[in-house]
């Protein structure tokens, strides 16, 4: 509410009046907004929420189980791109349609624990060629940002884990959108990837 | 210029109906974040006061969980499990109860935290005499702010006078992570080679951590290393020693204790525990790959031999010394392998 000195009175003068209400304001700026404050103005007034969490909910890449033995991943991009997965019953496709659909699911592998991993290749000019949601036993991912050439089509192939699977519960390990890149370094081929 | 009241009481009606009518505070998703702690008051027959346990939210290292070594006995049923079938399928004996075993964070690994003191009751870092006034000072932790306005005094640097009065206690534990890396080694050896001559020969290894899986650890205070050798001489003389891991500090645990006095200060029960986190998201590691090649500072030696003419020979002799210690610090240099970390 205003308070009431702020109210006016025949003869008040306007400028003290109005500098006293400039005060008023600033002195009422609760807080600064960015994209954790959520502000909805109605006819009745401002209501004001603050949320401490990311406003988005949701993870880009993220690994979903369906029953016991398939899965499924959310939209998410590498380099700008939805990787492909592989269904159970199909040919391999976006992991997510234009509506943003999930793919059908993929199956999992028996073994445990699993790891699902974006396969990225390059080609000789170290261009993204594709990526692909495939799995991959956790103590066979050798050092971080590791990648083979093959000599036969000149292609730099490295994995990207995105989700840890125990028993029954995926553990995200990639929470955002990714870029990825591919360099030669002492004469082995790596890749880097990082958040966008 | 006149205005009418009218006009004023418009203005007013504009202003509070863009002010905020309500203000709610939403706190943060029931969702942990990775490496995000759940206290637990931890006791059992065999032990009388009792102590305080973590369960740390699954955090991931390169994808891979990260582990706490526990006691057999004390891990739940299903990290039990996966033990006994691992141990069955590799055909060995299985863990006696009280044997310490891996246990993954995402199999509910609860962590013992092991207390420092902070504040008036605290340990110095460091003592210094005073001459003038012959006291001793101390070097103390700073009590964080929050606390000191919960009632926790910081401590008093002389220390032969009387410690300040203060209302509450405060304990503090940091959660470390250890990323084990494969490390150098260097072994080196003088020996005479003949009446004139010294050979130095020295033996650079790398050492391969057989186990490579990350790991936490609850220590009193944690101390940063640094693993880099500066100069040439650190590596000859071997005054440098690569860790076999990198390490980050992830948390902070505070216990604050009730308003004093106390009838046990050993007895935690009852104590509040606050957390400070540093990081708050899954994690991958590299080592490092391209380094900066560092100065290096050339042997020499001056002596005042035949009125400095045999300088330009003595620095001859240096010179291949020099090429051959350049040769090494390089080698060296381009191995660091400390790596880094960074969010995902």
């Amino acid at each position: 509410m205003i308070p009431a000195s702020l109210k006016a009175k025949r003869g008040d003068k306007i400028l003290p009046k109005f500098n006293e209400l400039l005060k008023y304001i600033d002195s009422q700026v609760l807080l600064s907004t960015d994209s954790r404050v959520n502000i909805n103005t109605t006819p009745n007034g401002s209501l004001v929420s603050m949320i401490n969490a990311p406003p988005s909910i949701v993870t880009p890449l993220q690994v979903r189980l369906l029953s016991t033995q398939f899965f499924s991943v959310g939209e998410g991009y590498i380099n700008g791109k939805l990787p492909k997965i592989k269904p159970s019953t199909g040919e391999l496709q976006d992991i997510v349609d234009v509506d943003g659909v999930p793919a059908p699911p993929a199956k999992l592998p028996e073994t445990r624990p699993t790891l699902i991993c974006a396969k990225v290749i390059f080609d000789e000019f170290f261009k993204l060629k594709s990526s692909e949601i495939v799995y991959e036993d956790p103590i066979k991912i050798t050092r971080t940002g590791s990648a083979n050439y093959s000599i036969e089509n000149k292609e730099i192939t490295g994995l990207i884990p995105l989700s840890f699977l125990r028993k029954d519960r995926f553990i995200q390990f990639v929470s955002h959108n990714i870029q990825v890149r591919a360099f030669l370094h002492n004469g082995s081929y790596r890749i880097i990837y990082w958040p966008t | 210029m006149k205005y009418e009241t009218k006009w004023w009481a418009k203005l007013l009606e504009k202003v509070e109906k863009y002010f905020p009518r309500t203000f709610e505070y939403k706190g943060a998703s029931p969702r942990p974040h990775p490496w995000q702690i759940r206290p637990i008051w931890h006791k059992d027959e065999k032990d009388k006061i009792g102590h305080w346990r973590g369960i740390v939210s699954a955090g991931l290292v390169n994808a891979i969980p990260a582990y706490v070594t526990m006691i057999y006995e004390e891990a739940n049923a299903e990290a039990r499990e996966r033990i006994r079938l691992a141990a069955l399928a590799d055909k060995k004996p299985l863990p006696k109860p009280k044997d310490l075993v891996k246990i993954y964070l995402d199999e509910m690994a609860e962590l013992k935290f092991n207390w420092r003191k902070v504040g008036s009751d605290g340990s110095p870092e460091s003592v210094s005499g005073d001459a003038n006034s012959g006291g001793l000072i101390g070097s103390f932790e700073k009590v964080p702010d929050f606390f000191k306005r919960m009632g926790v005094a910081d401590a008093n640097p002389k220390l032969l006078e009387k410690p300040p009065t203060t209302q509450r206690l405060l304990r503090a534990c940091d959660i470390v992570l250890h990323q084990p890396r494969t490390s150098l080694t260097n072994t080196a050896d003088i020996s005479s080679a003949s009446i004139d001559t010294t050979l130095v020969s020295i033996n650079p290894d790398f050492v391969i951590p057989a186990d490579r899986e990350p790991y936490l650890s609850a220590l009193p205070k944690y101390v940063s290393l640094t693993s880099n050798p500066s100069t040439f001489a650190d590596l000859v003389f071997q005054r440098f020693i690569d860790t076999p891991f990198d390490q980050i500090h992830l948390s902070t645990v505070y216990l604050l204790s009730p308003q004093l006095p106390l009838l046990d200060e050993d007895n935690l029960q009852g104590w509040e525990p606050y957390f400070k986190y540093n990081c708050h998201y899954n994690l991958v590691h590299a080592t490092q790959q391209i380094e900066k090649r560092t100065d290096f500072v050339p042997l020499t030696l001056t002596i005042p031999l035949a009125g400095g003419l045999a300088q330009p020979s003595i620095n001859y002799i240096l010179a291949e010394n020099n090429f051959f210690a350049q040769a090494a610090l390089d080698f060296y240099q381009q191995r660091k392998l400390n790596g880094k970390f960074y969010a995902i």
